[in-house]
């Protein structure tokens, strides 16, 4: 009798535990270097992390209108490298942000913002004929074009995404197939193959935790 | 009137023919180059036509249930390696978005990828010789080489 006590409170014992574990919500980490600088606050030296942070930039978009930081103001944004033309991976990017794009249209603290490599072919009319082609409606998906020299530095030293030429690719492009995840602070969140459609249902689940995190969670 | 006994019969016979019929040298290579030409598919044309070839949006043209395939095959077949730049028309659409050329494709991969997508989606039971294909790739209006 007195085993069969010890047995089931175990068992709830570890019940608690797996329901316990699973129910922590899940935080997502802060990606890229982390600088602390010392700070005097009220007279006092205080050690304050400084985040990766994505900076001031300014794009022009499908419809020939100026995109900088103030668009993501506030939101949560996923950010990628592609240009019209490539024949590799950007189609499969393209599926895949679709089904992003079909699940949260209709959110207006979402932002998806395709930046093309190729900013000499891919004008702001082309980027606007391949999106309406695509069945983009609406503001939430911006494809952006500008200087190619800031968007390949933005890519790489700010996204941590590669992006170069490279004549003997096809299309002349080398460049990675990432979705990247900003928060509303624009701190990276996490990055994400965007060519395997199981990890990009990894990061609409982070989307979710995202959304539910304070935005006065200003780091 | 055939006893229901003989109809079984010839019916045993039959299906032990097209048994053989199956193991036949004709059957292995098209099994072959449809095999091959769905590997080579999902390599370089299912990133755009997507691996059931429905294709994307007003992207990308859809392959299955395209009445395109059956009056195009030359100018397919030519693309295939060299890409195509004009707007087609597809089931009534039109579709703009350039075809990027695939130059290292050799004339049997451009056989066993049009056997796939034929007997995939245009029907045929047979296969795309490469004979046939070379003569086709030798007279395409935009040659890349």
């Amino acid at each position: 009798m007195k085993r069969n006590i010890v047995q089931c409170l175990s068992l709830i014992f570890l019940l608690n535990i797996v329901l316990g574990c699973s129910q922590v919500p899940k935080e997502l980490p802060y990606l890229g270097n982390k600088e602390t600088v010392e700070k005097m606050i009220d007279g006092k030296m205080v050690v304050d992390t400084i985040y990766h942070k994505i900076p001031d930039f300014e794009f022009i978009s499908q419809d020939s209108v100026k995109i900088t930081q103030e668009f993501v103001k506030g939101k949560i944004y996923i950010a990628d490298f592609f240009f019209t033309t490539c024949p590799t991976i950007c189609p499969k990017m393209k599926t895949q942000m679709l089904r992003i794009y079909e699940k949260y249209k209709d959110n207006p603290n979402i932002i998806l913002l395709s930046h093309s490599i190729d900013p000499r072919h891919d004008t702001p009319a082309v980027l606007k004929e391949f999106r309406s082609n695509l069945g983009i409606k609406g503001n939430a998906w911006q494809m952006v074009t500008g200087d190619k020299a800031k968007i390949f530095e933005i890519g790489q030293k700010s996204y941590m995404v590669s992006a170069a030429d490279d004549p003997t690719q096809p299309g002349g492009v080398v460049h990675s197939g990432a979705f990247i995840l900003v928060d509303k602070n624009r701190h990276i969140r996490g990055i994400y193959d965007g060519t395997v459609p199981a990890k990009v249902d990894n990061l609409m689940e982070d989307m979710e935790i995202l959304l539910n995190e304070s935005s006065s969670n200003n780091k | 009137m055939l006893s229901p006994i003989t109809a079984y019969k010839f019916g045993f016979v039959f299906c032990v023919l097209t048994m053989f019929a199956c193991d036949s040298k004709e059957e292995i290579k098209r099994k072959q180059y449809y095999i091959d030409g769905q590997a080579l598919y999902k390599t370089h044309c299912a990133n755009c036509h997507q691996e059931k070839g429905e294709g994307l949006a007003g992207l990308y043209p859809p392959i299955a249930g395209s009445d395109f395939l059956a009056k195009n095959k030359e100018l397919i077949l030519c693309s295939m390696r060299n890409g195509l730049m004009d707007t087609i028309v597809v089931n009534g659409k039109s579709y703009r978005q350039p075809m990027p050329a695939n130059s290292q494709l050799q004339a049997l991969d451009v056989a066993e990828i049009a056997t796939f997508i034929y007997n995939e989606w245009g029907g045929e039971k047979t296969i795309t010789e490469v004979k046939d294909v070379q003569k086709i790739l030798a007279t395409c209006k935009n040659k890349v080489e």
